[in-house]
């Protein structure tokens, strides 16, 4: 798969599609000196490796070289289709500035052998049409394609071969191998405590202030005789925060049809109003007041930002709800809401992971869950074995990423104390590192 | 209770093993199961529930106008507004087809229609049925012409908002407008909250304050003027991007974390089935 070639041309001709390759000239056994380039003289690429992408769906290939050059030094590739070369669709770029080997982990791990070397990517090409308009194509997989690199230094320009290759397609990203498996280790933990949560149910879970007052903010709107506000912030289903905020919602919804108060829930989304209605029915229905449910408590205003924002704030003033809970995640409408509900004199609950928005919330809500809060709460809420064991599990997971990141601040400011004064590098780390490749 | 309960479930662990999967695969195949579950599907339940959505909302708006509930001046203004832009949409800004015209007499008719029924119901058999059949004739041409009408402007390829036309006129000088005023006056609710979190009540508030004012005078030409006061040695933009880069940044990573793992946690109980509220199914 690897295709690699020495170089095979580098006369000066004029740059453009169909320029030939001309004379050979001996590449030097070392790079030269980067950024050091004689007027009108055109660097050549040395060590050039052209090699399928790796972890992709065969539809890039990859340069790799070694040039010296400065900040008017550019580079481009071409790719021959059907006898002809075609420029890609990538503008020559400055040498200098290209993406390096050794920052290119997802390609070539984290000790490539030659980090310091440049690395193109081709993956389009362009052609003319029957109209003389130009078409981008990509790469297919399966295919052969030869490329070569287009060297520009102000208005001299060369090209060098850089070789053949067939590109495939990956049906397994390494790159992703240490997701794969820190995510494992942590779904193995989360049902791990979710076992034993069913085995021991008494688990300890710390006390989360905001969720504590959930049912004094419904008994004081109960007691008042006034309606419970529940917004699920602006994100469709698909956002985590949007589908935790509407199993809060369930919870909040079966102590509100307990105490037989009021629950209005204005949506942004028609999908979110959708599932809230059956969530909210099915609340009503599991509490033993299928009569107290309003279909009609739970709408859809708007999906636009402001106009949901001021046609709340307006029910908030007419309806004058005594709790509200702001959940999900929100935007810049999260001040406006929150302010409008302070100012009417409601208990505010608020929970977001949108960290720009936390500050408002902290100002002006009486309670906020602060990110991973949000996404405790129906477990915490429904004190449901499982669910509390998975929050444990979570808690969990979480010291066994602070203990990563201690460990791993430690060796790095070692490695810096190291590589300053010289010390370790008498040791052999390399089965540490092949240990830890396959991993990145 | 198995297309409630179980099949959800059952829906949920399939869709969330092959996308996890998918996250893993990098094929063509596995890019298109990614976009038929987040493009094709996605667009047609979003299409079908925007209906269920306007239905609501024109209910919603509808049932205030009809019981007198507080604010129901603004419903009505709502409904009107709902309407005329729905309408709005229709002209386009080329010469209007000739089938817009015909949909627009019929429309009239009908209405004529309605309002003589509801003057004459129960009066006169004879002159009723004239008037139903009237009304009938009426709705069947005024939805000829309406299917008619979009035929003739092409609505059904692919198309944007054409410039010039009455609905683009009423999104560029009305909607955006708005919309505008709306975010505008966010600063003054920041103004208000900064108000309030600034008293200096506690010692965590007082660092608060001492921080933002530290934050705000380094992001101001002010506070690089300070700097150069001589004798003073004051780097308040420095400071302040110490601030934002090291202690805040540190405590939104923390948060960031924590939140990522709750998200991994959360994924998991939905997709093994243990969490169902989202369902309506409770535990």
């Amino acid at each position: 798969m690897l295709a690699v070639c020495a170089m095979a041309a580098c006369a000066q001709q004029p740059a453009g599609p169909g320029a030939g390759i001309e004379a050979a000239s001996a590449a030097p056994a070392t790079s030269p000196p980067r950024e050091v380039i004689p007027e009108g003289v055109v660097p050549v690429p040395h060590d050039v490796v052209l090699m399928d992408r790796p972890n992709d769906a065969g539809s890039a290939a990859l340069v790799v070289f070694s040039m010296a050059g400065n900040e008017a030094t550019r580079i481009g590739a071409e790719v021959l289709v059907d006898g002809q070369w075609q420029k890609c669709v990538l503008r020559p770029q400055r040498v200098d500035v290209l993406p390096r080997v050794g920052k290119s982990a997802a390609y070539f791990g984290w000790s490539p052998p030659n980090p310091n070397d440049s690395v193109l990517t081709v993956d389009r090409y362009l052609t003319l049409d029957d109209h003389g308009e130009l078409v981008t194509n990509d790469l297919e997989p399966g295919h052969t394609y030869a490329v070569r690199l287009v060297v520009h230094q102000g208005d001299v320009s060369r090209s060098f071969d850089a070789g053949e290759v067939t590109l495939h397609e990956d049906w397994f990203s390494t790159a992703g191998m240490n997701n794969l498996v820190s995510c494992v280790v942590f779904a193995l933990i989360i049902l791990g405590f979710i076992l034993a949560a069913r085995r021991n149910p008494h688990l300890f879970i710390r006390r989360i202030q905001g969720l504590e007052a959930v049912d004094e903010a419904i008994g004081r709107a109960t007691e008042m005789g006034k309606p419970v506000l529940h917004i699920n912030g602006l994100d469709p289903l698909s956002t985590l925060s949007t589908l935790a905020a509407v199993n809060i919602l369930g919870r909040i919804a079966r102590k509100v049809a307990n105490y037989d108060s009021t629950l209005l829930v204005p949506c942004f989304d028609p999908v979110v109003m959708t599932v809230s209605q059956e969530v909210v029915r099915n609340a009503y229905l599991e509490a033993g007041r299928p009569d107290s449910y309003r279909e009609d408590h739970i709408f859809f205003l708007t999906d636009q930002q402001f106009s949901y924002t001021a046609s709340t704030c307006g029910i908030m003033m007419r309806e004058r709800p005594a709790a509200i809970f702001l959940l999900g995640y929100f935007y810049a409408e999260s001040l406006m809401l929150a302010e409008t509900g302070n100012s009417i004199g409601a208990i505010q609950i608020a929970g977001t992971d949108a960290q720009a928005q936390l500050p408002f919330f902290i100002t002006t809500c009486d309670y906020t869950l602060i990110g991973e809060e949000l996404y405790a709460a129906s477990a915490y809420l429904s004190r449901e074995p499982m669910l509390l064991g998975s929050l444990k599990g979570q808690d969990v997971g979480k010291a066994f990423v602070m203990v990563i990141i201690v460990v791993g601040t430690l060796l790095a400011t070692i490695g810096m104390f190291a590589a300053q004064h010289g010390f370790g590098q008498h040791f052999n780390w390399e089965w540490l590192n092949q240990l830890l490749t396959p991993l990145v | 209770m198995f297309l409630k309960r179980q099949l959800p479930v059952i829906l949920a662990f399939v869709a969330g093993m092959v996308l996890w999967a998918q996250f893993y695969i990098p094929s063509h195949a596995s890019q298109h199961v990614l976009e038929v579950f987040t493009t094709s599907w996605a667009i047609i339940i979003s299409g079908g529930a925007l209906v269920l959505g306007l239905l609501s909302a024109v209910h919603y708006h509808w049932t205030k106008v009809a019981l007198r509930r507080p604010g129901f001046g603004f419903s009505i203004v709502t409904l009107l507004t709902f309407g005329f832009v729905a309408a709005a949409g229709w002209f386009p800004a080329k010469p209007v087809p000739w089938s817009l015209w015909v949909s627009l007499v019929f429309l009239g008719i009908a209405a004529l229609v309605f309002v003589s029924y509801l003057f004459r119901r129960g009066r006169d058999p004879a002159a009723m049925r004239l008037l139903t059949a009237a009304g009938l004739l009426a709705s069947l041409g005024l939805l000829g012409a309406l299917v008619i009408y979009p035929m003739q402007l092409k609505m059904f390829t692919p198309q944007t908002i054409q410039p010039y036309s009455l609905f683009d006129w009423i999104f560029l000088h009305v909607f955006v407008a708005l919309d505008a005023t709306m975010f505008s006056l966010l600063a003054f609710f920041i103004a208000s909250a900064a108000f309030r979190a600034f008293r200096a009540r506690t010692p965590e508030a007082t660092a608060l304050l001492i921080a933002g004012c530290i934050v705000m005078l380094g992001r101001v030409p002010v506070g690089e003027w300070l700097g150069k006061i001589p004798h003073t040695q004051i780097d308040l933009p420095a400071i302040a991007s110490w601030i934002l880069n090291e202690p805040n940044a540190a405590a939104q990573r923390g948060i960031l974390l924590g939140v990522i793992l709750s998200q991994v946690a959360i994924s998991l109980r939905i997709i093994f089935g243990i969490e169902r509220t989202y369902m309506g199914g409770g535990d």
